[in-house]
């Protein structure tokens, strides 16, 4: 996660708290293709509910977005 | 690596050129000269099941891929740019619910957008909000029932012919936009023809007044906590995509009229394609429509793929295919000398909508920004700090 949002982002050097629409130059494009990177690499179909901000905004939180989705 | 289409691709080029060729080429003058696409050809293009194509059968769609719904996309464009936006806006509609819409709203939403029994229009743009899109003062409060819009869309396709709006609003007076389906019928929606267009004349704008215009909360798309504009950019990244296949037919077309009457018109004794200059141009339209093709394919390849790279992919696909098509569409007016401004062939109706694709779905200079962007992060690492 952290090696895929440093390099979409140009942005080595990200903490995993760092807010990535704040201080990592994230748009609402590069939301869309975190999405797609998600799904696709983790296998799992993301829901309405999934596509909160608070999800996707640190990589703590999509790690912990994935565990969930993964968690039977 | 094959660059070519496989069996099941050809079938279904094969079946969407006879559609147009029998239900939307005869009727492309008339649309254009009307400035008005009939509610039937609408009807007969939702019983071909070609509205949604790419939604999943369950859903009421055909699940063609992308590469696929790009070949539907040319075909009909070839025949007729308004009928191919009717599929690009539609469609964004359908997308918007589909990915972004609850269960109970994909049900009741996606088998009449799949049926044509409601056509869908998608209301972003503002008098002030074009390619400033965060902009936008339409506004959405919150109210025990639902919620009340009030503010102006303008330059919507289709919004004279539309069933149903993806309107685009902001959350409160300042918060994120978030997205509501309203009915036409709705009190408080007014909606304004806009004609005398210069190109797609056929696509019906209009204007939209909301002015109090109260919606359920069972009609929001999207919510306040959503990455704000991943609505739009859902949206949007299916229309640029249509766009893209839009502009590689407006190009085609326009090779082949242009082909045909080099072969028939002779000046100086020969025929005009016997002439070098004339020659040098049919080259160069045949060759940008070609590699426009070629990046319509790869955005359409990556997107079937799931890969993220599809996002960069596609823009840069419309943002070239809309250059090419103004240029080729130049192109073939000049090869066709006054016939080509008269009126009196396509290749007319196909420069004044080539226009119009370089300013929707994400103008050529706001391409040209987001491309760049990706390009520094590529090439440079990061992109730089804007210096004041």
């Amino acid at each position: 996660m952290r090696d895929f949002l440093g390099r979409s982002l140009g942005n080595s050097k990200l903490l995993d708290d760092d807010d990535i629409f704040k201080v990592g130059g994230a748009t609402s494009l590069f939301a869309m293709e975190l999405v797609l990177f998600i799904e696709k690499q983790f296998g799992i179909a993301l829901e309405d509910d999934d596509l909160e901000r608070a999800n996707f905004a640190t990589v703590d939180a999509l790690t912990a977005l994935v565990d969930r989705k993964l968690t039977p | 690596m094959r660059i070519e289409l496989n069996a099941r691709h050809k079938k279904l080029q094969a079946r969407f050129c006879e559609f147009a060729a029998e239900h939307v080429a005869p009727r492309a003058e008339e649309i254009d000269r009307q400035q008005e696409l009939p509610r039937e050809l609408a009807d007969t293009i939702a019983r071909a099941g070609y509205l949604g194509s790419h939604l999943p059968r369950e859903h009421g769609g055909r699940g063609l891929d992308m590469v696929g719904y790009g070949l539907l996309h040319e075909e009909i464009g070839k025949a007729c740019s308004n009928t191919c936006a009717l599929l690009t806006v539609h469609d964004m509609v359908a997308e918007v619910v589909f990915k972004l819409g609850g269960g109970a709203l994909r049900e009741i939403c996606l088998p009449k957008l799949t049926a044509g029994t409601c056509l869908g229009a998608f209301a972003l743009t503002e008098p002030e909000a074009g390619s400033d899109a965060g902009s936008i003062k339409t506004t959405a409060i919150e109210t025990a029932d639902g919620y009340v819009l009030n503010g102006r869309k303008k330059w919507i396709s289709f919004g004279q012919l539309a069933d149903l709006f993806l309107v685009v609003a902001r959350a409160g007076e300042d918060g994120p936009p978030i997205g509501f389906l309203v009915g036409r019928d709705t009190p408080g929606l007014t909606v304004t023809p806009i004609k005398g267009m210069l190109g797609l004349r056929g696509s019906m704008l209009a204007e939209l007044q909301f002015d109090n215009c109260e919606v359920s909360a069972d009609c929001r798309l999207g919510s306040v906590r959503m990455p704000a504009g991943l609505l739009i950019a859902t949206a949007l990244h299916l229309g640029r995509y249509g766009v893209a296949w839009a502009c590689v037919a407006i190009g085609e077309a326009c090779v082949r009229e242009s082909f045909r009457y080099a072969g028939e018109r002779f000046q100086f004794g020969k025929p005009l394609e016997q002439h070098q200059l004339v020659r040098r141009m049919l080259t160069d339209m045949l060759t940008d429509v070609r590699a426009a093709r070629l990046l319509c394919f790869q955005a359409g390849y990556l997107r079937d793929a799931d890969d993220t790279r599809a996002v960069q992919a596609t823009l840069v696909a419309k943002y070239f295919a809309s250059r090419m098509a103004n240029r080729v569409a130049s192109d073939a007016v000049q090869i066709h000398g006054a016939l080509g401004v008269s009126g009196q062939k396509p290749v007319e109706r196909h420069f004044r909508d080539a226009r119009i694709m370089e300013i929707i779905e994400g103008s050529t200079e706001i391409q040209q920004l987001t491309i760049a962007k990706y390009g520094l992060v590529e090439y440079r690492g990061s992109e730089p700090e804007e210096r004041p």
